[in-house]
Order: C-alpha cells, then sequence, then structure tokens
C-alpha cells in the first residue's frame, strides 16, 4: 500500500514539473509577449482549450497542462487507494475512500 | 513588473520557503505566498489565491512522498477524516454567499487564537489517566507507530475521539470552502488536541489531507480563469522543492521546538485574520 501510494505521488509530481520545465523553456523561447501578470490577460481555462495549446506547442499551455497533472495527483491517490483497499479486501476503508472519492467528483460537476 | 526571468526566480525563491515551512507545519503555504504576490510583485488578488491553491497541492504532494514511507502520516486517520473535509468544502461552496466573510475571518481568528493559547497549555492528561478509546477509533483501526528520529526511539500511539475529529475537519472543510484557504492551520490542533495524535503525525498526516481538499477548489479556480500559468508554475517548482526538503527534515525536529514553532504561526494566522475581518 504505502509503495504504491508513494510511487504515484512521486511520479505525479515528477511528470508535472517535467512538464512545466518544458512549457517554461518554449515559452522563453518563442513567446516572451505573452509574459503578463496584469488580471485582463487570457489565459486557457478549459480542459479542451488546454488541449488544443498543447497540440499547437503553445508554451503557455503546456505549462497548464503540468499544473492540472499536479492538481490531479492528489486525486489520483484517493482513486488508487480505492484499489488497494479492495485488493486488501478492507471493505471498511474501500468504502470510506471511495465516498471521499464521489464527494470531489460532486465538487468539480458542481464547481 | 520588470524581466519575466527576474519575476521567475523571485517568485520561485519565495515558494521554496513557503513549501519548506508549509510541509514542516503541515499547512498550505498560503500564508506566504498570497501576500508575498500580491505585496511585493503586485499580483491580482484573484490571481494570487489562484496560485496559492496550487501551492497548497504543491505543498501536499511534494512531501507526502516521503510522510508516507517514515510513517509519518497516518493513512488511515487521513482517508476517515477526508470524508469531514471533502464534505464541508462542498457545504463551504454552497455558503459562500449567505455567511459575510468579515464575520468568518472574527470568527476564524478567535478560533485558531483560541488553538494556538490550548496547544501552548499542552494537554493537562497526565500518564494514568489515559483517555478511553472509543469504538469508533478501534473498528476504524487508527492505532500505528512511528520511528522517531530526533528522539531515536519507536513511538507508539493510539489515536482517540475520531468522532470529534471528523466534526472539527468538517468545520476546518467548511472554512476553506468558504474563504478559500488551506485548512490546516485548523487541521493540526485538532488531530492534537481532540485525538491526541503526537504532533510530528498531525502536521504530516495534514499535510497528506490537504492535497485532496485543495484539489476539489482547484477545479473552480481553474475554470474561472484564476490560474495564471507564468504565475502558478514559478510558484510550484518552488514549493515542490521546499516541501521536499521540508520532508526530510521533520522527522530530525524535536517535538517540543516543532510545537512551539507551529503555535507562533498559529498566532499570526489568528492575527492576520482577525486584522481582516476588522478592517474589511
Amino acid at each position: 500500500m504505502d509503495t504504491a501510494i508513494t510511487m504515484l505521488l512521486r511520479i505525479g509530481v515528477l511528470l508535472s514539473v517535467g512538464i512545466i520545465a518544458v512549457g517554461m523553456a518554449i515559452a522563453f523561447v518563442h513567446e516572451p509577449v505573452s509574459f503578463s501578470t496584469s488580471p485582463g490577460a487570457h489565459f486557457p481555462n478549459t480542459i479542451g482549450e488546454v488541449i488544443a495549446g498543447v497540440r499547437y506547442g503553445s508554451g503557455q499551455a503546456i505549462m497548464m497542462a503540468g499544473l492540472l497533472v499536479l492538481i490531479a495527483t492528489p486525486v489520483a491517490r484517493v482513486a488508487l487507494s480505492i484499489v488497494i483497499f479492495v485488493i486488501e479486501r478492507d471493505r471498511l476503508y474501500a468504502a470510506i475512500t471511495a465516498a471521499v472519492f464521489v464527494i470531489l467528483m460532486i465538487a468539480f460537476a458542481v464547481g | 513588473m520588470g524581466s519575466p526571468l527576474l519575476f521567475i526566480l523571485a517568485v520561485g525563491a519565495i515558494s521554496l520557503v513557503a513549501g519548506f515551512i508549509g510541509s514542516l507545519l503541515g499547512l498550505g503555504g498560503g500564508l506566504i505566498v498570497v501576500p508575498a504576490l500580491t505585496l511585493l510583485f503586485h499580483v491580482d488578488i484573484r490571481l494570487a489565491i489562484g496560485a496559492s491553491i496550487v501551492s497548497v497541492i504543491a505543498t501536499s504532494s511534494g512531501a507526502a512522498a516521503a510522510y508516507v514511507r517514515d510513517r509519518l502520516a497516518n493513512m488511515r486517520v487521513a482517508m476517515f477524516l477526508e470524508l469531514g473535509t471533502t464534505l464541508g468544502a462542498i457545504t463551504g461552496a454552497y455558503l459562500a454567499g449567505i455567511i459575510h466573510p468579515r464575520f468568518l475571518f472574527i470568527l476564524f481568528g478567535l478560533i485558531l487564537g483560541y488553538s494556538a493559547f490550548a496547544m501552548l497549555r499542552g494537554r493537562r492528561r497526565s500518564e494514568e489517566e489515559e483517555v478511553q478509546v472509543g469504538p469508533w477509533a478501534r473498528v476504524l483501526r487508527l492505532r500505528s507507530s512511528y520511528f522517531d528520529d530526533a528522539a531515536g526511539e519507536e513511538i507508539i500511539y493510539q489515536p482517540v475521539r475520531a468522532r470529534i475529529g471528523l466534526a472539527l475537519m468538517y468545520i476546518a472543510g467548511v472554512v476553506s470552502g468558504l474563504l478559500g484557504i488551506g485548512s490546516g492551520a485548523m487541521k493540526v490542533p485538532a488531530m492534537d488536541l481532540a485525538m491526541d495524535l503526537p504532533i510530528k503525525v498531525s502536521a504530516a498526516t495534514s499535510n497528506f489531507m490537504i492535497g485532496v481538499t485543495a484539489a476539489a477548489s482547484a477545479g473552480v479556480y481553474f475554470s474561472r480563469g484564476q490560474i495564471d500559468p507564468f504565475i502558478a508554475a514559478p510558484v510550484a517548482i518552488g514549493v515542490l522543492a521546499g516541501a521536499l526538503a521540508g520532508s526530510h527534515t521533520l522527522g530530525r525536529i524535536g517535538s517540543r521546538p516543532m510545537r512551539m514553532t507551529f503555535v507562533v504561526v498559529l498566532v499570526l494566522i489568528a492575527a492576520q485574520m482577525l486584522l481582516k475581518g476588522v478592517i474589511g
């Protein structure tokens, strides 16, 4: 259990750092103009927009994809825990983690 | 803001410190990231909050691997209590328009101030009057142990009052849903004072949990366009590096200095909240 969770967290973190670094490098070389921190600036805010931007090779969109991987890591951790508890036949904790997962999905849906 | 590279390096450096402190104390690090971005770099508050939610997840994920491996984070306690925090976060999002934030900041500030006082006074419990282990803590098999590097011995502990802990986590979740801040400041005292967890286990377990609560709100911030990659990316990388360093340090710190540091930070957060509530 511990090893699987540790592995998942490491992979999630390394993957997101790698993607963010690539995005940052591309942004620096190709799109210095898009470096803006003013409130009016637009940046991708739907999954579709991020995917489209990554395909286009936009550094900004690739950075955002890396951030989304980071955000998804704890959610994936909860999902993996359900699987492990089921394999271990730990019904009580499988039910608890499944409930947490459902609550998380509701939060995503209503938000 | 001057050169983009300078901005990224400066934000990354501050985030490194935030990640280090946040992972040690079980807090999100928004305490440092939000004021630094808004006051030093004049970043719009909405974007600063978006970056702060990313910093909470980075603190949690960056440190959690080491905390799980070293058994400092109690995963059973975390998963049980996450029921309360996530449910509370949804409730908080619904209540957002109903309750005035100023009132909440004052209330939350007072609660944290009291927690700091209670943690400073320490547990009154003497060795012989052991708290009885209720049916919930027993059925949930919360008892565990970890090897304390600072003390040089295996520490066995038995969490108690699981139901009170769950109720407190629900309140912590409501607060974080309402105010958009990581509720680690409330989670650690709840585990420490109500559930009798060792302080390091409370911090590591809180650190493990905050990522899940924050991920729930991060989706909302993302779709509202509050996550600016040029701000959030250096924050994420800096915080991850800081949290990684912090997670390898927690085991070696003595429990008493760690507790005292937490109390000081708690007082600072309480003061910040009260100030926000009074001034508006």
